[in-house]
Order: C-alpha cells, then sequence, then structure tokens
C-alpha cells in the first residue's frame, strides 16, 4: 500500500514538472504587481485589464517570437509588505525578466529596489514620486512623475484665483512627492499655503484632518487622495458642509469610488491618455472587458505591457539586454497614452494632463 | 468656533467610548480578567447590522436591534462555551483565551466580509449649522442613543433586582452567592449587557465612519483606557472616563501651543498642533497619568484594586 502511494506520488510530481517546462518553452512570461485588492483595488483591476488587453493584442498578433505572452498577476493589496513578498516570488521563484507595476510609490519604491539589485527590469505604469528617480537604471516610468503634477496642479488653482490654498495628501512618498511640488509652485507663483496634513492610510474617520485645514478658512484645497480614503474624506467633509474648491491630483483616482454628491464640482488633473493609439485601446478595452476604463491607469498598463513585450522581442530574454532596449522602443513607441520617451533618469520626459471637472456622476473635460 | 466643534466631537466619542467600555469594565470587575476580545462585539454587532440591512434589505432601524440582541446572544453563548470553563483558571489564563479569541472573531468577520471597507446604505446628510458648530443628523443619533442607554443602563442598576444582583456580584461575588442570588444568572446578564452595548457602539461607529474588520481592534486600547481611567468595575466610571478620553483627545489636536509659545514672545503664525495622527497617543498618555497618579481611577478605590 505504502509503494503505491510512493509511486503514485513520484508520478503526480513527475507529471506536474514535465507539464511546467513544457508550458515554460512555450511560453513568455512577465510578472505583473497591481493592488488587486485593498484601498486602491478599483484602480488595480483597472491596471490589470489593462495589461490583459496588451496581452491578448500581442498574441493575437502571433506573440513574441511566435511564443504565447503570460502575464503572472501578483496582488501588492496597496501595501509594501505585500509588494515585496510578490516581487520576491516573481524574481525568486517564477524568474520573470520583466516586470510592471505597481501604482502606490510607496509599494513601488520597495519593489523596484529589489529588482534593481536582482537585475529586473520594472516598467511602472502609475507611480508618480520624484523619489522614483533615485532606484536606478533599471526601473522605467510610464507616467510622469509628481514634480510635473504637482507644478500643473497649483497653476491650475492659480488660474481659477485662489490665493490661499490647504493641502491634503496621503502620508507615504507619493503623497509626501505631491505636496512638495503643489506647494513649491503655488509659493513661487505668490500665493500661500494656509495648512499642510499629510493624513495617515487606512482610517476610516478623517475629521481631525478635515478641522484642521478648514479651520483656517481655505479658498481652495489641493489634494490627492487614494479611492477608499478619499471617499470616506469627501463624504465626511460634505457632511460637515466645509466650503472650498477642491483640486484633486489624479481626479479619476479620487474620485473613482467617491458618492457623487460628494465630489461634485470637484476640479482636478489626469495624465491624459490621447496619444495616437489611445481610441484603438478604448475600443479593444471595451471588447473585452464590455465597458469604459474606470481610470487613464489602464491605458498606462497596456502600454508599459507593450513596451516590455517589444523590448524582449528585439532583446531576447537576458534581462541587462532588455534594458538596454527599452529606451530605444521607447522612443519610437505610438502608445496609448501619448509620447512614451524616457529622460536620461528612464522617466517619462514629457507628460500632458487633462483638466477635468467632476460632473453629475462623471469626470468630465473642464471647459 | 474650532474649539467648541471639537467639544462636540469629543462628546460623541466620549459617548462611543463609554458604550463599549461599560460591558469591559463589568466583565473586569465581576470575572477579574482583561477581555481583549470585547471590543470585537462592536466589530460583530456592526457587520451582523450591515449584512442585515444589505443583504435582507430590512430597514436600518430594525436591523440594528436585531443585530445588538444577536451579539448578545453571541456572547452568551462564547462565555458558555470558553470562559466559563476556565472560570477557576486565573486572571491570565483568561487574558490569553480572550485575546485568541479575538483573532478568531476578527478573522472570521474579515473571511465572511472580506477586507475592504464597507458602509451602511444610507444617504448623505449635510450636516446641520447652529452656535458656529456643524452637527449631522447622525452625530445627533448617536449622542441621543448613548445617552439614553446610559440612563437606561442606570436606571436598570438602581431600580430593578437584576441591577442590584449585578451591584452585589460586582462588589462582592462570594458575598453575593452566599446571600443567595443567583450569580451565574447574573454573569449571564452582564454578557448579555455588556456585549450588547458594545454592538450598539459598533453599529454608531459604523453609522459615523465606516466598517472594516479591524474597527473594534482598533479602538480596544482607548477603550481599555476608559475603563481604567474610571476605575475598574465602575459602569458610572466607564462613562465619566468615556467623556473625559473623548473630549481630551479631540480638544487637545486642535488646540493651538503656539499660543502659549506667543506668551513667551515667539510668534509662530501657522501655529503648533498636535497631529491629528497622534489623538490615540493622547489616550495613552492620559492612562499612564492615571496609572501613575491614582492607580485605582476616578471611581476606584485608592490605591490598587
Amino acid at each position: 500500500m505504502k509503494n503505491i502511494f510512493i509511486a503514485c506520488l513520484v508520478f503526480l510530481t513527475a507529471f506536474f514538472l514535465i507539464g511546467n517546462v513544457a508550458v515554460n518553452a512555450e511560453t513568455i512570461r512577465i510578472g505583473a504587481i497591481f493592488p488587486l485588492t485593498g484601498g486602491s483595488a478599483a484602480e488595480g483591476q483597472d491596471e490589470k485589464m489593462g495589461a490583459e488587453v496588451a496581452m491578448d493584442e500581442i498574441n493575437a498578433a502571433g506573440g513574441i517570437f511566435g511564443r504565447r505572452l503570460v502575464i503572472i498577476f501578483e496582488d501588492d493589496e496597496l501595501r509594501p509588505v505585500a509588494g515585496v513578498d510578490a516581487v520576491h516570488k516573481l524574481i525568486d521563484v517564477n524568474k520573470v525578466p520583466v516586470i510592471v507595476g505597481t501604482f502606490s510609490s510607496g509599494v513601488t519604491l520597495p519593489v523596484a529596489e529589489y529588482a534593481q539589485q536582482q537585475g529586473v527590469v520594472v516598467i511602472n505604469p502609475a507611480s508618480t514620486s520624484p523619489k522614483l528617480r533615485e532606484v536606478g537604471d533599471y526601473l522605467f516610468s510610464v507616467m510622469g512623475l509628481d514634480d510635473l503634477m504637482g507644478k500643473e496642479l497649483a497653476k491650475f488653482a492659480w488660474e481659477r484665483g485662489h490665493r490661499k490654498a490647504a493641502v491634503l495628501v496621503p502620508n507615504n512618498p507619493f503623497g509626501i512627492g505631491v505636496l512638495e511640488n503643489v506647494s513649491k509652485t503655488f509659493k513661487e507663483l505668490g500665493g500661500t499655503i494656509t495648512t499642510s496634513v499629510a493624513y495617515e492610510m487606512g482610517k476610516i474617520d478623517y475629521r481631525a484632518e478635515l478641522g484642521r485645514i478648514f479651520g483656517k478658512k481655505p479658498q481652495a484645497l489641493l489634494y490627492t487622495a487614494y479611492g477608499e480614503e478619499s471617499k470616506i474624506i469627501t463624504k465626511q467633509a460634505y457632511e460637515l458642509g466645509y466650503k472650498a474648491e477642491w483640486f484633486g491630483a489624479y481626479l479619476t483616482m479620487c474620485t473613482s469610488v467617491s458618492v457623487p454628491k460628494a465630489v461634485e464640482g470637484h476640479l482636478g488633473l489626469e495624465p491624459g491618455y490621447f496619444g495616437p493609439q489611445a481610441e484603438h485601446f478604448r475600443k479593444l478595452f471595451m471588447k473585452k472587458h464590455g465597458r469604459e476604463p474606470a481610470t487613464s491607469f489602464s491605458a498606462y498598463a497596456y502600454d508599459a505591457v507593450w513596451l516590455a513585450a517589444l523590448s524582449i522581442g528585439k532583446a531576447g530574454l537576458n534581462r541587462k539586454a532588455i534594458k538596454d532596449a527599452l529606451p530605444i522602443v521607447a522612443k519610437h513607441y505610438k502608445g496609448a497614452t501619448g509620447d512614451v520617451t524616457f529622460d536620461k533618469d528612464g522617466q517619462r520626459a514629457n507628460q500632458d494632463y487633462s483638466k477635468l471637472k467632476y460632473t453629475r456622476g462623471k469626470v468630465k473635460p473642464y471647459k | 468656533m474650532i474649539l467648541t466643534q471639537s467639544l462636540v466631537n469629543g462628546v460623541i466619542r466620549g459617548g462611543e467610548l463609554a458604550l463599549l467600555a461599560i460591558g469591559l469594565t463589568m466583565i473586569y470587575g465581576i470575572l477579574k480578567f482583561a477581555n481583549f476580545s470585547h471590543t470585537e462585539f462592536a466589530t460583530l454587532g456592526a457587520y451582523l447590522a450591515f449584512m442585515l440591512t444589505t443583504t435582507l434589505r430590512i430597514n436600518i432601524f430594525f436591523s440594528a436591534p436585531i443585530a445588538v440582541m444577536l451579539t448578545g446572544l453571541v456572547a452568551v453563548i462564547v462565555d458558555k462555551l470558553t470562559f466559563k470553563k476556565l472560570r477557576q483558571a486565573g486572571s491570565v489564563s483568561l487574558m490569553v483565551l480572550s485575546i485568541g479569541l479575538s483573532i478568531c472573531f476578527r478573522s472570521s468577520i474579515q473571511s465572511i466580509w472580506g477586507a475592504q471597507i464597507r458602509g451602511y446604505p444610507i444617504d448623505l446628510f449635510r450636516g446641520m449649522e447652529f452656535l458656529g458648530i456643524r452637527i449631522t443628523p447622525i452625530q445627533i443619533t448617536i449622542l441621543i442613543v448613548a445617552l439614553v442607554c446610559m440612563l437606561i443602563f442606570h436606571l436598570l442598576l438602581i431600580k430593578t433586582r437584576i441591577g442590584k444582583a449585578m451591584r452585589a456580584t460586582s462588589d462582592n461575588l462570594i458575598l453575593a452567592q452566599a446571600s443567595g442570588i443567583n450569580t451565574d444568572g447574573v454573569i449571564m446578564w452582564v454578557w448579555f449587557i455588556g456585549a450588547s452595548f458594545a454592538a450598539i457602539g459598533g453599529i454608531l461607529i459604523g453609522l459615523e465612519t465606516q466598517l472594516r474588520p479591524n474597527m473594534g481592534f482598533a479602538i480596544l486600547l482607548p477603550v481599555f483606557a476608559t475603563a481604567i481611567l474610571g476605575g475598574i468595575g465602575s459602569v458610572y466610571g466607564a462613562m465619566m472616563g468615556g467623556m473625559i478620553l473623548g473630549i481630551v483627545e479631540n480638544i487637545g489636536i486642535s488646540f493651538d501651543f503656539g499660543i502659549l509659545i506667543n506668551i513667551v514672545g515667539i510668534s509662530r503664525p501657522e501655529g503648533i498642533y498636535i497631529s491629528p495622527s497622534y489623538k490615540p497617543a493622547i489616550s495613552f498618555a492620559i492612562l499612564i497619568i492615571i496609572l501613575l497618579v491614582r492607580p485605582g481611577g476616578i471611581f476606584g478605590k485608592r490605591g490598587d484594586r
């Protein structure tokens, strides 16, 4: 009886191993880490869906050297610790040559640092902290960093005639990056920042922070907040009747799950996606998922996966070769999000932002 | 005025803390152990009300009392199955058991309802403004419910037989047994009422903010601080302690300490404030001071209990 059991075990193990090897020979695997659950699940799922659209399109066109592209998706739960676990698995166990991810700078930073040490390319579609510049030559960003966003948001508020503004951001590398850049530009233009608050993530009550901000009666609130937290912040601000004009950096993220009544009239900026392939991407997305993309992050994930595939196609599976090929590929790539040429730090050089206004349940272009 | 707004917020928070601390302090006083799973009853009550309101589509006015009763029942069952068996085991064993139970509760709630933030399906109301303070209908509800609960409980303790039996058992368990009081029955009622109040508190917190699986755990230490501040075993102490902590927490973060520096002649236009992230630290600081100065708490005996 025991012998039969051992025989079965050996047989199953062999079958499993052979099966795996067979699969490996047929496919090219890259990794993707997104916040599929947690405070930015809506954005993470959107990124995953955008990535899947790219994957299907690439495979429909014959794959990479005739081999099917497979993306191994991992969940970072919007938590740095979970992100690091995920990158360890993808690099140490799955041995992928390229990783697309993540979303929050607080997660992308430690993930990219490990990948940098291991010589694995990370293509970041959504994190924007200026600190990303310092990680190293294996990290590339498809989305413009917050030195650009902060500047534009401050200018937007100034153009609307506001001279006294408060700032509200999450207390993590992303939030602090936005805070620093928005404050710097607003002050340079001649405005005053009445209060700056970096809120603790993951709480269910932000009235203390709101009281601190609105106590000084700012004309405008320059803010950014992850989906679930933004929902609570805007809801409580509405209930408490605080008045000011709200300007959201990454407005679709700030309003993705908020109560429409609470964010009515909010203005903000979004990294545009109106590149040459934007409409094409939108159609493919609608066809595969049956609805419009929820945020612009799906388009950035789409471009990131395409860049990964094109680089592997050009350079093969050697990681250093991929890293060297990527900037060249990016220069010629016409993406859904526009011109993704990298600057000398591997970060996006030119980023357009759309001015938006939240009207009656949807984010619409601002006129 | 910001300080009056903080006062109002503080009283509301005080009510929530008091509701949760009442059960904790009673159990601690009678059964002589720190029940670390007590605030999980708040989480359970909040989620049960959520389930009844969303899945079964029962109006919140009915689902809330049902959820509260259910939570009370769960507490009685939990006591019968676990704590009762270890009655003679000593306070440390009971405390460790309660820590294990708290993990069980939290994880069960998370596996059933998920880790994401949930909210009750109620409409968004703009707060009403009067005398310079903003208060929402929900906050008024919380105040009224908390006050009514405490009033009812006070009347229960003073006017009813079971209330008298509770006070006797709380003062001296052995003597109460010797007087013929059915202390087992009293203990069952203490669990039921304590957990029900915690459930009420949990639902109110959920109405005011949102639901998350660790909402009870997050408030555990401030609730302990409340119970200890008021004097372990003293229900009135819990009420008082809750109010004090709630108010001090809220005023502490909205008070501009720059005013004190101004007296010395230095001026800082942005003011000096304690960051809102330090709100829990205020509770703990008070707890430490109380334990150093008057370990028995406000209504406790001088010295230790």
